[in-house]
This record gives structure tokens, sequence and C-alpha cells, in this order.
């Protein structure tokens, strides 16, 4: 479903140049669930940005579904990105101004779908992720867990075949994270595919796949159930 | 510490090069618009105050014959009365109404405009400086003249111009006795030389003691003001004393002189008399750009918050008090507005030899460099420094040091009701201007568009001098007139004492017929003095009776003279004079006017006009000027202007052939050659200087307006680049996110209108009152005023939402 061959990232200064992500290889197949781990500053949220479409590659080649678009213009890269990805941050990144529900259906809005339907939809995402109550609320009024849970509605809205989670459980303590990680299994579990960038060993053992990442490159990868299997 | 802070303050101003200089570009337009208005309203506000003590001097002035006839000028016999009768008038002195003079010496001959006549004590009464001749005796005798040393230069070069003798209209011979200093530009006595009146005295008698006959400008010296105003209230008593029969409208009054220039508009005002709505209006505009470009800051600053929050957080943190921060960025608003300041100076240089040219006054910036000068400049720098840097200085330093630090700079936002509240007055007065400057625009362009009611069209005009003897002029002008019309390309030949496009500057007082000849029946009628055909040329509407006839031989205008009392002849009326007199048009024909025109040895002069005819109101001067009620006289002399209507294929070669006409009749004389056509134009040239002057101000209170916004909307860009990289995450397009940033000044820009509409409505009300014929308030340009503020300021904003909507999301959410 995605394939990164020889990707590089390279930021630069007017005198330094940082490698934030250096030839990294890797294929992800529909449905998993991989955790990408390493120490600040190793290129994983560059790696989420680029895998997300957020940023381009200084190098390299992405595909996506088959289709080359490490080239793409921010343009194109938005239009693909549309209904294709979901993104989960470590905080939140809900609209002070909107309210839950009106938060959740923005993608849809963008998407050009018809009022009556967002809000079908929108009903039907807050009831199955036990927000409803809380529609009408706006983000400041709501604890951690709950703002994070919105913003994982809002990801889901629009049915995406990947989510990228940048240490979505980064902001909360271990009660709410533990609720937002059993959410996300049962996504996954559902057939989506989910990426996620966490420093927390635990929330990271809920992939399937584990990838260290170490000054811009894949330095392991573990095929977590495979390892509990042997174990 | 104060080094300190002007160093920080300078380090930041380097830091944010777009931010400071837009900060120092607004408000140094605003301060450079602000001195140039200063230096033109206090030049217009100097007039004749340089006269020594300036405040002891009053002018006489006259309400006679109507409740409009409000006069700068009073009859001659007035200045010996009130010598007599009030021993508080210290000095008196007339001066006499003049004219255009031709004057000539050996083979130089000017047309010397302005030519006053005076009593002989003027020198010492206005302490006119003598470079040559006795002040004292200069103008004692008739036929002498004192000239200004710029006229002497002109006729004499470097000879000494005492003693030389003059040709006034060719045949009057007038000698030189004296010759004074150049008149300083800002006084309303502008002549360039002075005729004895006692000249005047000889040559018309009579008319010096006609009570009626208001042809001298009377100043007087008191010792204060409380004496003028007791003199004033001693004046009813006197004209009940010396008219008994008087009107209720007659009254004489005083008028300082240095309020004239500005204040007085009475009919007869000598020179051009500024505006003290101009005055008013400009002083206005300046302090409302000024008020802008302080906004502007308020706003650049606050707009910089987000990125000045830490620093007040850290300083905060290591020990600043509130106060301390205020007074930094107090300096730093000071700093700034120092730069702009000398900015300010250089760009009134720049603009000054414009400026000047442009409102036709020799102002110079020399003025602004005194002392006292520098010291406003310095005292305008630290005001206008501390407003513009107080709202940003209070609310800056009000930042909680544990939020910002935090990064939360929703705090930082502070009062975004304020904020916005400042933009909507900046665009409710940039939208009022905007209006303004379109109705003056508009009713300058419609009265060039309005009929005056006489047909302008291919008429040549010729201003004839008085070259010769008057009556010889009726035979040039009837040469003149045999020349022209052989020509096939000169359809008609006409003559007047003024062409069209003029203000008819005299006037008189009628009786209708039957009528008691007391001041309750006088009707002030305005004058022409015109030849037979000239109704037929300027194809002016005949309502009854018919015009001049030279077939029936109608006869000319003649003056009362002792020998001659009484004269007799015909005149045309305009449809408004005739409802003055009392008459529907058709009932006027046969009626017999009558017009006094003086007393001597008791005996009374007046001049009967039956009316022939009753003509449709035109209007000669300004459509913009109320016309008043008229009479056609028809007279010999009256042929200073020849009008000429023309076949325009012909045009080029009249022209010469004119000119060569003249010289024929008028060996070395010149004639000057007009189109009426463009005549009419240059009538309206005060009223587009107006509109370019709104022009320009609005421009500029826009442009100054539009820098602020921009301030603002990168402010609303800056707190809102999360919302922008979120919602682009989520898939919003680059218009989308345009229009989401645009809408919320939209509306700033829309409640600004209704706030500046009915505001702009009103003054434009007030202001088209002043013209007999306006455009009223037409709702377009309401609406035109809005889609040009809502689209300037769409542009200002759309142009950094743009650029914020395009920048990849990740750098708006990279801040983890």
């Amino acid at each position: 479903m995605i394939r990164l061959e020889n990707i590089t990232k390279v930021y630069r200064s007017s005198e330094v140049e940082t490698t934030a992500l250096n030839n990294i290889n890797l294929n992800i197949e529909a449905g998993e669930f991989i955790s990408i781990m390493g120490p600040s500053g190793c290129g994983k949220s560059t790696l989420l940005n680029v895998l997300g479409m957020l940023d381009s590659p200084s190098d390299g080649k992405y595909f996506f579904n088959g289709e080359q678009i490490s080239r793409y213009s921010e343009r194109k890269l938005a239009q693909k990105r549309k209904g294709h990805i979901g993104f989960i941050f470590q905080s939140f990144n809900l609209i002070d101004e909107l309210s839950v529900a009106e938060n959740i259906a923005m993608p849809l809005f963008y998407q050009g779908i018809a009022r009556a339907e967002r809000q079908q939809r929108v009903d039907e995402v807050m009831q199955r992720l036990n927000i409803a109550h809380r529609a009408k609320h706006m983000p400041q009024q709501l604890s951690g867990g709950q703002q994070q849970r919105v913003a994982v509605a809002r990801a889901l809205i629009c049915k995406p075949e990947v989510i990228l989670a940048d240490e979505p459980t980064g902001n909360l303590d271990s009660k709410h994270g533990d609720e937002v990680m059993e959410l996300l299994k049962q996504v996954n579990d559902e057939g989506t595919t989910i990426l996620m960038v966490t420093h927390s060993q635990y929330h990271a053992e809920y992939a399937k796949r584990l990838i260290h990442l170490f000054d811009g490159k894949v330095v392991s990868e573990n095929q977590l159930a495979k390892v509990a299997e042997h174990a | 510490m104060l080094k300190n802070y002007l160093l920080i303050a300078l380090r930041n101003i380097a830091a944010n090069r777009l931010f400071s200089a837009l900060n120092i570009l607004g408000l140094a337009f605003g301060l450079a618009v602000c001195i140039l208005i200063v230096l033109y309203v206090r030049y217009e506000s100097s007039y004749d105050q340089h006269w020594q003590n300036s405040e002891q001097i009053y002018r006489v002035s006259r309400d006679f014959g109507n409740e409009f006839s409000h006069l700068a000028s009073i009859a001659p016999p007035f200045s010996p009365l009130l010598k007599a009768r009030f021993p508080e008038i210290d000095d008196i002195v007339r001066i006499g109404m003049g004219s255009t003079m031709p004057l000539s010496w050996q083979d130089k001959q000017f047309n010397v405009e302005n030519f006053l006549w005076a009593d002989k004590n003027i020198f010492e009464f206005f302490q006119l400086e003598f470079i040559a001749g006795d002040k004292n005796t200069a103008l004692e005798r008739h036929s002498t003249l004192v000239m200004t040393e710029t006229q002497a230069k002109r006729f004499f070069g470097n000879e000494d111009p005492i003693g030389k003798t003059l040709l006034m209209m060719g045949q009057f011979p007038v000698e030189v006795t004296g010759v004074i200093k150049d008149l300083p530009p800002n006084t309303h006595l502008q002549f360039p030389m002075l005729g004895s009146l006692s000249s005047v005295q000889r040559a018309y008698p009579q008319a010096m003691e006609n009570w009626s006959n208001n042809s001298t400008y009377t100043f007087i010296k008191v010792a204060d003001k409380n004496v003028a105003k007791r003199l004033e209230q001693k004046f009813p008593a006197l004209l009940q004393e010396q008219f008994p029969d008087m009107d209720e409208n007659h009254a004489l009054y005083l008028q300082p002189i240095a309020d004239i220039h500005l204040h007085s508009r009475l009919m007869f005002e000598l020179g051009e008399p500024g505006s003290y709505v101009m005055v008013l209006s400009f002083s206005a505009i300046a302090f409302v750009i000024l008020l802008i470009a302080c906004i502007n800051f308020m706003n650049l600053s606050t707009a910089r918050a987000t990125l000045r929050a830490k620093e007040v957080g850290l300083r905060k943190v290591a020990g600043a008090s509130r106060a301390q921060l205020i007074i930094q960025f107090l300096s730093e608003a000071v700093v700034l507005t120092t730069i702009a300041m000398l900015i300010a100076c250089s760009l009134v240089e720049l603009i000054l030899p414009w400026f000047t040219a442009f409102v036709e006054l020799p102002l110079t910036s020399l003025s602004l460099y005194t002392a006292k000068n520098l010291g406003f400049l310095l005292l305008l720098v630290a005001v206008v420094g501390c407003i513009a840097g107080s709202y940003p200085a209070f609310y800056l330093s009000g930042f909680k040091p544990a939020q910002v630090l935090k990064g939360d700079l929703a705090q930082a936002g502070g009062s975004s009701h304020l904020r916005k509240g400042l933009v909507v007055l900046q665009f409710s007065i940039s939208i009022v201007l905007l209006i303004c400057t379109a109705v003056v625009v508009l009713q300058t362009q419609y009265a060039r568009t309005l009929d005056p009611g006489y047909n302008k069209a291919q008429n040549l005009i010729l201003d004839t001098p008085y070259a010769a003897g008057l009556q010889d002029m009726n035979a040039v002008y009837r040469a003149m007139r045999e020349k022209l019309s052989a020509h096939p390309g000169v359809l008609s030949v006409t003559r007047s004492n003024q062409a069209p496009a003029n203000t008819l500057f005299n006037s008189s007082v009628y009786y209708a017929e039957g009528v008691p000849r007391n001041e309750d029946n006088m009707v002030a009628l305005d004058i022409l003095n015109v030849g037979y055909n000239f109704i037929e040329h300027y194809e002016i509407p005949l309502l009854a009776g018919r015009s001049f006839s030279e077939k029936r031989n109608d006869p000319f205008r003649v003056f009362p003279d002792a020998e001659q009392p009484v004269t007799k002849t015909v005149a045309v009326i305009s449809r408004s004079a005739a409802k003055q007199l009392g008459y529907q048009a058709n009932e006027a024909i046969g009626k017999v006017l009558s017009a006094p025109t003086g007393t001597q040895n008791g005996n009374d002069f007046f001049m009967q006009l039956e009316v022939i005819g009753v003509v449709e109101d035109v209007h000669f001067g300004s459509l913009l000027e109320e016309q008043n009620p008229m009479i056609y006289h028809l007279v010999e002399e009256s042929s200073q202007n020849i009008s000429v209507k023309i076949d325009t294929d012909y045009t080029d070669e009249l022209i010469p052939f004119i000119h060569a006409s003249w010289q024929e009749l008028m060996p070395n004389r010149a004639v000057n050659l007009s189109f009426l056509d463009e005549n009419f134009e240059a009538m309206y040239n005060s009223q587009d200087k107006q509109a370019t002057m709104f022009i320009a101000f609005s421009s500029l209170a826009i442009a100054v307006a539009c820098l602020g916004l921009f301030g603002l909307a990168s402010f609303t860009t800056a707190r809102r680049t999360k919302e922008i990289g979120v919602r682009k995450v989520m898939g919003a397009s680059v218009p989308s996110i345009v229009v989401l940033l645009t809408k919320e000044f939209a509306v700033l820009v829309l409640i600004a209108n209704v706030i500046a509409w009915p505001i702009a409505a009103l003054a434009m009300r007030a202001w088209l009152k002043n013209f007999s014929q306006n455009i009223g308030l037409p709702f377009s340009v309401f609406i035109f005023a809005a889609v040009l503020a809502l689209l300037i300021a769409w542009l200002t904003v759309a142009s950094h939402a743009t650029r914020a909507a395009m920048r990849k999301p990740v750098h708006a959410l990279r801040y983890e």
C-alpha cells in the first residue's frame, strides 16, 4: 500500500544542513499497525509528515497505492491526502472556535459532502466513540482524553485507509492513554492501517510491527506479533 | 537604563524590518501631511497681521439695498462723516475700487491689473515703506500715482521713476510721485499702483458724494477691541439720523483687518478671499491622517505581540516591573516616531515645491526650522509617539509570564474587540473621505456639464484694452465688426463690458414704475452692458417683448449729469429681475424703471429705463454661484469684450486674421484672444484643485489605513497559524482558507460603512448647499465607496492570507 524507496529529507538553513531522514526504505501493507520509536530528533515526526504528504522528501520515491507521489505539488498532495489519510496529533489540534461536532465534521466539509450526510456520519462516529453527549461542547471544556477522542473521531470520519498518529498519548495520563490505544487497536482491527509515533514502549506494543529510527535511519524492525509468538 | 531601552528599541526595529518599515512609513506620511497642512494653515491665518498695530485696524462694511447685499465697500462720503462724528477714530483711510488700467510710458504699454485709488494718508496709515518720493505728499494732488518697486522696474528699468508722466487709457497724464516696497504676499490689499483718490473726486464729483455708490474700502484705526465694539454700537443711530427712511437691512459694521482674508466673503471683496472652510477641512484631514497613522502603529505593534510575548515573559521573570516595560515600549514608539519625523521632514522638502505650486501660495519650509517650531516638532514626536505607543505598551506589558512562556499565545491575543474597533474607525474615516472625494469630484464635473443658459460654443473672446479714448473705442469696435463680418468664417459679432464666464461685477439699485423711491422698494440688479445683438448672439431665450434693436434706433444709455439730471433709455431684464420688481414677464414690458445715480447740489440724478424685453435667467459666472437677477443695458462704449462667433472650420485662419485686423485698426496694441469654452472651463479651476486635494489626501488616508489592515491581517494570520494548518491537513483548499481569513475583515469594513455613511451624508449635504445647482447626494457614491473600500481591504488581506494558506501545513504544525 505504501512503499518508500531511498527517502531522504534534508533541512537547510543558511549555514546548517540537517539530514532528518537518510535513505529510508519501508513497505507498509494494508491493515498493518506500525509503531515508530526513537530518541528525540531522530526523524520520527519527519517520517510521519512525509508519509502523511504534509511534507515532500528531498530525494527518493514514495509510492502510495502504486502511484509515485514524491514529486507532486502541494495542491496535488492535498487532493491525494483528502479522504485517504487521517491524522491524530499529540496536542489534539482541535480548533478552539468550533464545537466538537463541527471539529469532527470539518474533513467532510472540505470534501464537499452535503450537510445531511455530514450530520449523519458525525452522529455515527460520535456514538461509536462514546462522545455524543459532548457534541455541542467546545474543545476547552473537555478533558485531554476526551479531546483526543474527538481528534480520533475527526480522523475516522472520512473512513481513511491510513491513520497517522503522532504521539497520540503523549499529552494524556496513563488511563486516558490506554483508552485511546484501545480505540486505535479497535480501528485497526476493523481494517484501517495505522502508523503511530510514540515514546512509550508500552503503547508501542499495541502495534504489530515496531520500527526504530536513529539519526534518520531505520535501525531495527520487529515483527512484534512473531516475537510474542516465540516468547 | 534609557540607553538599554534605546538599544533594544533600535535592535527591534532592525530585527523586524517589514513591520518597522510599515510603521515608520505610515507615520512619516501622516506627519508629512500634517506639517504641510500646518504650513498652509499658518500662512492662510497670517494675512494682514504684519501691519503695525494690525489689531487696531478695522474695515467698515455695509449692508445695503436688500437683505442679500452685504458689501465690503461703502460709499465715499462716509469717511468724512465718520471722522467728524467719532473722535475715537484715530485715523481713517479710503481705498477706491479699481480695475485693469491701461498705462503707457514712451513705447511701453501695459494693462495694469488691480489698479486702485487711495487717500493720501494711506502710506502713513499702513506704514508702507517708501523707496522714493515723499510719503506725506505723494497722493496729495490729483493725477498722481505711487507704484511698487516691481512696477517701477517694469516701466522704467533702472531709471528714476519720480516725476515721470504715464499716460492713462492712452490720454490722461499721471505723474509718478512715489515708489513703495512690494507688498508682502499675505495681505488682501494687493495693488501694483495707487492713483490719488482726488483724481476720482475731480473726474466724478457727484459719485464721491453719492451715498449709494459703494465704491471705497474704508479702514479705521481705533485704540482697541473694546473701542471698536462701542463704536459699532453707535452706527445704527448715525444711519438713522443720516437716512431717516432707511430700511431695516441697512447697517454698518466693523471687521478686524486680520479676519478679512479667511472670514469675510462679502460682495466686492478686494482680491480672492481665502477659504476658512478649506482651512478647517484641511486641518481636520491632517488630524485624521495622523490619527489613522497612530492607529496603524497600534495595530502593527500588537500584531507583533506574538513575537514579543516571550520577551515580555522572560523580562518579567527576570524582575522587570510593568512600569519598566511600559517605558520600554513607549521609548520604542518614540524612537520610531523620531525616525518617521526625519523622513517626514524630507518628504515635506520633496513635496513642497509641488504643493506650493498647487495651492499657489509662497510657502517655505524655512519657517519650520526656527527654534520655536523645532520645539513644536519635538513635541509632536513625543505626543504622537506616546499616543501611538500607548496601547501596545499597556497591552504588551500585561502578558502573564507563566502563560506566554508556555507558548499560550491565545492569551497574547488580548482584546481583539479594541483592535477591530480601531480598524473599523480607520475605515470609517477612509470611507467618509472617499465619499467626500467622490461628491466633490462629481459636483465639479457636474458644474461643467450644466447649461449656463447661453450658447458658449464657437465663441472667440477679444479682450481689448482701453487703448484709446472711450468714444474712439466705439468707432474701433464698429470698424472691427465690419472687417470681421466680411470673413466667411465669422457668423456673428457682438460686444459687452464683460465676457460670459465671468461673475458680473456691476450692480445697482432700481425701482419699479410708480413706487416711492425709498429703501423698501429698492431692487439690486447685476448689470451687463451690451451691444445691440448680444442677446441674439448668445441665443438667450426671450420670454416677452423684444431684444435691443438697431433698426428701431434703441437709444444707448446716457449717464445723468448736471445738464441732464434725468436720462431715458431702454433695458432688457431677466426673469428673476422681473419677479423681484413685482412683475410677470409679460407685465414688465413697457414699464419704466428708475435708477438713481447720485445727488449734486440737492438734485437727484437718475436714469429712466423702459423695459422692452424679459429674457430667461442665465449664468454668466460659475454655475456654482447663485445668479442674481440682472438687467441688460444698451451701452455704446461697452466694447471691452468683443465676442466673435465663428465657423470652426475656419478657426486656424481666423485667429491670425483677427490679430491682423486688430493691428490694422490699433497698431502696436495687443489684443487678448481666448475661446469662451476654455474660459468657461477655467472658472472651475479652484474646484478642480479642491477635488485634487481631496483625492490626494483620501488616497493617502486609505493607503495608511491599509498599512494598518495589513498589520492586523498578519497578526490574525499568525494567531490562526495552527488552525490554518489543521484545516489544510483536513483537506481545506487555498481559496477556502483565503475566504476564511478575509471574511472577518470584510465584516469590519461593512461595519465601517454603516458608521461612515451618515457622517459623510451630513457633511456633504452641508457642503452641497454652497452651490445653487448641485448633484444632490447620489446613492451610487455610497455604494462606490463601500465597494472600493471593501476591494482595497480585501486585496490587502487576501495577499497575506494567500501567502499563509499556501504554506505547507507541516510548517504550521511544527511547534512541538
